[in-house]
């Protein structure tokens, strides 16, 4: 037996609806002592005949978190820090870096490469001021658990076809398993490179300490609020 | 016993009411059918006098008097109310609705005025079955059908017609045609057919004998049907035109009942055959023991229209039902009579069959209810054999009527007042749904000082595309904001400190209330383009109506309005 309260969660309608539908016979219902009792039974049969969707679960949907958790930090962490890394071309630079990457061993590298490419044809990734942030097109869902990225500080400025024109002298390599992490990521980095204090202090940065440091600071004012 | 009876299963439950509804019915319209019959004959006694003149007008004005003043129920020929009520408050009726129309129909027509007992009996058994259906606590849906189940009862046991009854109340009083409402309405339609056969005999109200119709007869239905369909038109139009001068003219009811009951009494002068129900002039009509020359045809066609018009237009209490059925007899008789001098030489199937064709037409125009029509004729006479002529000069009636009336008579007063409903419609769903149930209250609320920037990082964690701005001491609603207002300036940071949410809301957004209906919400809607509306109290923001919102609660009222 449900009560008024339950009905009108299962079939998520305002109260006032309910009560109309009882008034007007449209529900199958049972009165006593002047409050509505619906029979579940009853009321699954009357909501598949009328094609009337009833939410089996009264538990409000578990809303997906709209803001995936994760910092930072340790994705960059997983992904490593590279510095002088080699090569003339986009190609060159990209293959250095995914080499570099610790990948579980079933990931096919020049495969991951190829990706990388593919995306890079359709649009630099080069978003100025010296920084690209190379990223395959669709999620690798089945590859990670959780975003890796990887830091690599180019040996000699690329032409990336940057938006500015200005040649990458750093790479943020994102590799992640849903598009909703990629974004959260993206979003991360991209305050923090909003930072000149950062993109300056990228420019002469020699050691991962010192990197992560900087990184972790910036984070937490993006937290802190 | 009560407890009982709602363990029952939904159907067998209708069953049985229905039945209990057919037998009280049944009672009510042999109860009203005697005691005219008693008091016209009681009155015929004191009909040669000179001040005869004057009966329909003491009983017109009593009958006013008593609905006014003592019964306080409206006058005119009620059936409105019962359609009105059937589309809009779930089928309750008043009780007393079940005796006052009866008593007042039975001073109006027995003193001579020109109506039939045939709606005041339609109301009783409407305001019975009601009742019963309340008793019975049965829910909306299902009161409608009881209601309905009375009306045919009513008309069953009076005409001695049980299709008939189903027929009509389906055509004229329900509106729709479906399974669920044909069976109730169907047994107490046959409960209440049999309850008067019980009291009164099982007599066929008017006898035909059959005659050869020769395919010149069907030919000449053509002709009849034009001509009935005039005469409704001509009836519906005087009617309307004194039931709106009458008030106007004399402001007091009873007075003016009683000036429109001298007028009837002054013109049965010259032809008496006007004067009451007129049950009486069609069964000589029938028999073909009538006779009477063209001019005196045809003036009483005009006179009964007159007649009618001035007794029920003026206050007085009866239906139309009966006046229809005179007023179709004396068309058709004039129509035969005109045929036979024009062309003598054809055998024309005779008067008794051009009277009855011609009640089917009337009656089919009035009502714009050509199945009604067609039932009603063939049960009365209790002979199916004219039936393509019937069903002839019914639809042609009610096609050419249509044109020039295209509401029904008992529909008109309901689509004057823009109350007309009818079932299964947008504006019946539209009439259910209310503001409250649609209200979206998960608004986040903004206030005109408030910056751009704080409004940004709102838009951040809102689902909404909409924010009602309210004054931030007075709660006043002052206007909203549309994401689409300030798409212009939300890329551009630097505006975020500069901007304030007062010179970006739009003040004079149109607001809508809890009591607006829907219809007109959506017109708002349409005018202005927009998809979600403030719904205001008092000069309170209370929550949004958003289209979106409509359409999924519109999509569910429809899926249970279904039936299986």
């Amino acid at each position: 037996m449900l009560n008024l309260d339950d009905a009108t969660k299962l079939l998520s309608l305002p109260k006032a609806t309910i009560r109309r539908w009882i008034r007007q016979g449209k529900i199958p219902v049972h009165e006593a002592r002047g409050e509505y009792f619906f029979d579940k039974k009853d009321l699954e049969k009357w909501a598949r005949k009328h094609n009337i969707f009833l939410r089996t679960n009264y538990e409000k949907p578990q809303s997906h978190p709209s803001h995936p958790e994760g910092n930072l930090l340790e994705s960059m962490k997983r992904g490593g820090v590279f510095f002088h890394v080699k090569g003339e071309t986009v190609a060159e630079v990209l293959k250095q870096t995914v080499y570099l990457t610790p990948l579980p061993p079933e990931v096919d590298k020049e495969f991951l490469v190829d990706l990388l490419l593919q995306r890079e044809k359709l649009g630099s990734t080069g978003i100025g001021a010296g920084v690209a942030i190379p990223h395959p097109r669709y999620p690798l869902e089945k590859l990670f658990t959780s975003a890796v990225i990887t830091t690599s500080f180019l040996d000699k400025p690329v032409d990336f076809k940057a938006i500015d024109g200005q040649p990458v002298f750093v790479l943020f390599m994102m590799l992640s398993p849903t598009t909703k992490l990629h974004l959260h990521y993206l979003s991360r980095l991209s305050f923090c490179l909003r930072n000149q204090a950062f993109t300056a202090f990228l420019r002469k940065c020699t050691n991962p300490e010192a990197f992560f440091k900087e990184i972790k600071q910036l984070e937490a004012s993006l937290d802190g609020g | 016993m009560h407890r009982f009876f709602l363990r029952l299963h939904e159907r067998l439950q209708l069953i049985i009411i229905a039945s209990i509804v057919g037998l009280c019915g049944g009672v009510g319209s042999v109860a009203l059918n005697r005691s005219l019959a008693a008091v016209f004959e009681w009155l015929d006694t004191l009909r040669g006098s000179w001040y005869s003149f004057l009966f329909p007008a003491v009983g017109a004005a009593l009958s006013s008097i008593f609905l006014n003043q003592i019964a306080r129920d409206g006058g005119g020929h009620g059936v409105p109310e019962v359609i009105y009520s059937i589309s809009q408050r779930g089928g309750l009726l008043r009780f007393r609705s079940s005796f006052s129309r009866l008593i007042a129909c039975l001073l109006t027509i027995a003193s001579g005025g020109s109506a039939g007992p045939e709606a005041p009996v339609v109301i009783s058994g409407a305001s019975i079955g009601s009742n019963i259906g309340t008793y019975f606590r049965l829910k909306d849906r299902q009161r409608v059908i009881v209601v309905g189940c009375g009306a045919a009862a009513a008309i069953a046991s009076i005409f001695n017609a049980p299709v008939t009854g189903i027929v009509f109340t389906l055509e004229a009083i329900l509106g729709e045609w479906t399974a669920v409402n044909l069976i109730p309405v169907a047994i107490a339609s046959v409960v209440g057919t049999e309850i008067s056969r019980i009291l009164q005999g099982n007599q066929i109200p008017f006898q035909y004998h059959a005659v050869a119709i020769s395919p010149w007869n069907l030919g000449a239905c053509l002709g009849l049907a034009a001509l009935t369909a005039m005469g409704s038109v001509a009836l519906i139009r005087t009617l309307r035109f004194i039931h709106r001068h009458a008030p106007k003219m004399i402001p007091i009811t009873w007075v003016s009942a009683a000036a429109g009951g001298v007028l009837v009494g002054v013109i049965g002068l010259g032809f008496p055959s006007v004067l009451g129900e007129g049950y009486d002039v069609i069964r000589c009509m029938i028999a073909e023991n009538y006779s009477a020359s063209l001019l005196v045809l045809g003036l009483t066609v005009l006179t009964k229209i007159l007649a009618t018009s001035l007794t029920i237009g003026s206050g007085g209490s009866g239906g139309l039902f009966a006046p229809c059925l005179v007023i179709g007899s004396f068309t058709g008789q004039f129509y035969h009579r005109a045929l036979v001098t024009a062309l003598p030489s054809v055998s024309w199937a005779g008067g008794g069959y051009f009277a009855l064709l011609g009640m089917a037409g009337v009656i089919s125009g009035v009502l714009q209810a050509p199945m009604t029509g067609v039932f009603l004729v063939a049960e009365i006479t209790g002979s199916y054999h004219f039936l393509i002529s019937v069903v002839l000069v019914a639809v042609i009636s009610v096609t050419v009527s249509h044109f020039f009336e295209p509401v029904s008579v008992y529909h008109q007063e309901l689509v004057s007042r823009g109350e007309l409903i009818k079932p299964r419609t947008d504006r019946q769903i539209l009439s259910h749904l209310n503001v409250l149930e649609l209200l979206e209250t998960d608004c986040q609320i903004i206030h005109p000082e408030m910056r751009l920037k704080d409004l940004v990082s709102m838009i951040q964690h809102s689902h909404r595309n909409y924010f009602p701005v309210e004054d931030s001491q007075s709660g006043e609603f002052l206007g909203m904001i549309h994401l689409d207002d300030i798409r212009a300036y939300l890329f551009d940071p630097y505006l975020h400190d500069t901007i304030l949410v007062e010179q970006v809301m739009d003040r004079d957004v149109p607001r809508v209330s809890l009591e607006d209906d829907l219809a007109y919400i959506f017109e708002v809607f349409d005018k202005t383009h927009s998809w979600s509306l403030p719904v205001v109290r008092d000069g309170k923001f209370i929550g949004l109506i958003s289209k979106a919102t409509i359409l999924d609660h519109y999509r569910k009222e429809l899926l249970v309005n279904e039936e299986i």
